[in-house]
């Protein structure tokens, strides 16, 4: 019960944001694009432990360039 | 593990004689047609004259409307202009047959497209044959055209050269024109082609590549290291077996390890849907039922992307490419497989995966995202596979090394 309840405020989250930018979106596609949403947020999370790495360069431009 | 129930033979297709109607009808029975729309070339004296080629279904084609296999575009104008690459080829001498099946708006790797079908794999038809430019890679394996072009933005021909056993080149920036090109992701798209072997393909690249831009080079026995690490772990044995193999024929060091290549890979999965997301953005507000559902739901979601997951994948994108940069001080060419597994069966794709691992859609680009967001060239090379099935091994070169890099593999021979 509670999960079902989280789940429909997640989704009510994501439709609230994507008419904030102007989508128009059918409560069909609510629940893929919450599932594609949670993909990105997914990837989000790996990179942010190796960017805030004090190893990490911020530039490019070093290294041979043929 | 022999694959079950091969219905397509290569060998038996590539007595096809090209461009007949017998071949289109292969091309467009296995799903690999998106359209065939002949031109004849510019010029009947040039070094392509007497060749053919089909293009991948997002190049326009003077007089048509350039569809990126959507139906998006359908109320837009037909193009005033072919493509640069397409008006080059015919002003060679070739002459074009047809678009080739992809995934749609080319973000995809399986090229089961909503308006043209499941390109089927042309060694085995119930199993994929990679995407985005599956059809381009599957006409070349079978043997219907001298060469395809396709393009690359996270593996779109380094994944189907991989599934269907063809050579495929992803350029450095500016190499190949990208005009007339429809985009997915401006910063990482790549005009690229397919060949069946690296001597084909060379001689291809260097007739079609910008002035200049492919000279030839002095290095004839290149320094290669092997990725290791992510690029050698979970993935099937018998990729494993033939990109150790090719390493050994190649004297090439291994065990060369990047730091952080999940994050590279995740970087380079928000950075292109990041950009597709503004590309199609007001399209999808103004238009969203002209798009297939399973693109506009993933083109939605990214459109939530944040500025600061944005930052962080710029930053990881960086490093990496500074990591790649390093290793190039000391070896001429990396060497990595394109893919972790041969080409899936289609209805493996949305089965649902077991409890914490990822959708296998999801692993089809493991090796080519993360190399994608270093803007190295890439030449991916065929490899045979003790399962009967092929596979392909990355080359990857520094920024501007696309002349050596194709002419190593050209003289491997393969």
């Amino acid at each position: 019960m509670a999960d079902e309840r989280e789940n429909q405020d997640r989704l009510t989250e994501i439709a609230r944001l994507l008419e904030r930018q102007g989508f128009r979106c059918a409560a069909a596609d609510l629940n893929d694009i919450r599932t594609h949403f949670d993909i990105l947020q997914a990837m989000a999370a790996k990179i942010e432990p190796a960017a805030a790495s004090p190893d990490f360069r911020t530039s490019p431009s070093e290294g041979r360039r043929p | 593990m022999k694959p079950q129930g091969v219905q397509l033979s290569p060998a038996k297709l590539r007595q096809t004689p090209a461009p007949s109607a017998s071949g289109l009808s292969v091309a467009r029975d296995n799903g690999w047609l998106a359209r065939d729309m002949v031109r004849e070339p510019t010029s009947q004296s040039g070094p392509l004259y007497g060749q053919s080629f089909f293009a991948k279904d997002l190049f326009a084609i003077k007089g048509e409307i350039t569809r990126s296999g959507s139906a998006i575009f359908d109320s837009d104008l037909p193009a005033k202009a072919d493509a640069a690459l397409i008006a080059k080829a015919r002003s060679l001498g070739a002459r074009l047959i047809g678009t080739t099946n992809m995934d749609a708006l080319a973000y995809g790797f399986v090229s089961n497209n909503p308006l043209y079908g499941r390109a089927k794999n042309p060694h085995h038809e119930d199993r994929i044959c990679g995407g985005s430019s599956g059809g381009s890679a599957a006409v070349i394996a079978a043997g219907l055209a001298d060469f395809a072009l396709g393009s690359d933005t996270s593996g779109s021909i380094r994944v189907p050269s991989a599934f269907c056993g063809v050579a495929g080149y992803r350029p450095s920036a500016g190499v190949l024109d990208s005009a007339g090109i429809s985009p997915l992701s401006p910063t990482f798209d790549r005009p690229g082609l397919f060949a069946r072997d690296a001597k084909t393909l060379q001689k291809i690249a260097q007739l079609l590549a910008e002035p200049g831009r492919l000279h030839d080079t002095a290095t004839r026995s290149p320094k290669i290291g092997m990725l290791g690490g992510y690029f050698m772990d979970n993935l099937q044995l018998v990729i494993k077996q033939a990109i150790l193999e090719f390493a050994a024929e190649t004297g090439a060091r291994t065990g060369l390890e990047v730091r952080d290549p999940l994050a590279a890979r995740a970087a380079a999965y928000i950075l292109v849907a990041d950009e597709a997301a503004q590309i199609f953005g007001e399209k999808l507000k103004t238009h969203p039922e002209c798009f297939d559902r399973e693109t506009r739901c993933r083109l939605v979601a990214a459109a939530l992307i944040r500025n600061q997951w944005r930052k962080n994948a710029i930053h990881v994108q960086h490093d990496f490419t500074h990591q790649f940069n390093r290793l190039f001080n000391d070896f001429d060419i990396l060497i990595a497989p394109c893919v972790a597994m041969i080409a899936p069966l289609a209805s493996q794709l949305d089965k649902m995966p077991p409890a914490g691992t990822p959708p296998l859609r999801a692993s089809l680009g493991i090796f080519t995202q993360p190399v994608s967001i270093t803007g190295c060239p890439v030449v991916s090379l065929p490899l045979q596979t003790a399962a009967g099935l092929p596979t392909a091994v990355q080359l990857i070169g520094a920024v501007g090394s696309d002349a050596m890099l194709l002419d190593f593999a050209s003289r491997l021979g393969r």
